[in-house]
């Protein structure tokens, strides 16, 4: 539910940033991060519906799904969304939605039992790309 | 022609987390530098006393590793989801956030980096709404949390330092006041905590009584005065009885002391 915030907070930021240097955006990027587990579909409708009434309006919008990557400091592993995140009950997810770094506090490394994990990429929604013109 | 901006300056976070304190008038940072100096129960009760005086206070606890403020008031996660964030439970008239809504009870095993994001996110997606005040109980420590927590949010923020009658807890506290100097936060006073006992009717300053106001006058910073080591308030906080914590003589005389900088919080 908290999706229309963070829409609202990307929008508004990209029209700051477009603003303050005196361009218009040509295009820009949001990847989903897999940790944060949040529906693609939902956000990238959101974030159209408010580019569409918006100073962005007419700026190509483009939305990618990012791998979870969480590498364990205990043993060097490197785990992916289906080996961490999936297996965890629905109120953890939950939890990991809201915070993704919560997941230090809900799981731990398959391989060695550490919790000394480490989230290298697919933490949550975040731009990654602003083309100006 | 088009170009690449760099991403780095587009965390979408700080626009949150500036529209959310356009609404909160001032932040105060309760802080010790070290653990056990009864800091958390100071913010508690420091953010209860000022909500019964009539101000409308948030408490946000940024203690990640050992977060204390849900047990203190007994109140339990997770926070509410609604579109405009996260809601903040209530208890005895004040919002309170913590990392402890979401974990329950569960070590948060994390370092500096995830600390920050962990802050940044706190911050980006609590809803609290218009506040006088919003109370932050410091972890003890003057490293990530410190430095992000006033890196990240705006508009106006003092400092109130908690020590308590030790030359260890003064030395660490007068680091802390160096950092907070140097991060143009300004220190509102000083509180000696567990300074005094009461034996036999009398009050007893068993510690000593003069270290921390001469540390006080040393860095002209206002000592603000002492705290009772009361096991009525321990109780009071073991129980999460926020009522009987209010009725404790720590409570009434901390109630005393804020007095002196009610008027620049």
């Amino acid at each position: 539910m908290h999706e229309l915030v963070i829409a609202s907070g990307i929008v508004e930021a990209i029209s700051q940033y477009a603003r303050e240097r005196k361009a218009r955006v040509q295009s820009f990027t949001v990847a989903i991060g897999e940790i944060a587990d949040f529906n693609r579909e939902l956000v990238e409708g959101l974030i159209r519906d408010l580019v569409d009434n918006s100073d962005l309006k007419g700026a190509e919008v483009k939305v990618v799904v990012e791998k979870a990557e969480v590498r364990c400091y205990g043993c060097n592993s490197l785990w992916g969304f289906r080996d961490l995140i999936e297996p965890l009950p629905d109120d953890y997810r939950e939890m990991i939605h809201f915070v993704p770094e919560l997941l230090s506090s809900f799981t731990k490394c398959p391989n060695c039992g550490s919790q000394d994990l480490h989230i290298e990429s697919g933490r949550s929604v975040r731009i990654v790309e602003v083309k100006l013109h | 022609m088009s170009k690449l901006s760099s991403i780095r300056d587009i965390d979408y976070r700080q626009l949150l987390i500036a529209r959310r304190f356009s609404n909160i008038k001032r932040t105060l940072f309760v802080m010790s530098g070290k653990g056990g100096v009864g800091k958390s129960l100071i913010s508690a009760l420091t953010a209860l006393l000022l909500s019964k005086s009539g101000m409308s206070v948030g408490l946000l606890d940024l203690d990640l590793h050992g977060p204390s403020s849900t047990a203190i008031l007994g109140i339990r996660g997770p926070p509410r989801e609604e579109e405009t964030g996260l809601i903040p439970p209530h208890v005895a008239g004040i919002k309170v956030m913590s990392v402890d809504l979401f974990v329950g009870g569960r070590p948060l095993p994390i370092g500096g980096f995830e600390k920050r994001e962990v802050i940044r996110e706190l911050l980006a997606l609590t809803d609290w709404g218009s506040l006088d005040l919003l109370v932050v109980d410091m972890p003890p420590e003057t490293g990530d949390v410190t430095l992000v927590a006033a890196e990240a949010i705006p508009g106006m923020k003092t400092a109130l330092l908690i020590t308590i009658p030790s030359r260890l807890s003064l030395q660490t506290v007068k680091r802390t006041a160096r950092i907070l100097r140097d991060m143009k936060i300004p220190i509102l006073g000083i509180i000696e905590n567990m300074a005094m006992l009461n034996i036999g009717h009398l009050w007893m300053t068993p510690f000593g009584r003069d270290q921390c106001e001469k540390l006080a006058e040393a860095m002209n910073i206002p000592y603000l005065g002492r705290l009772p080591l009361d096991p009525q308030a321990s109780q009071a906080a073991d129980n999460a009885d926020v009522n009987a914590l209010l009725e404790t003589e720590l409570a009434k005389t901390l109630k005393n002391l804020l007095q002196q900088i009610l008027h620049r919080i």
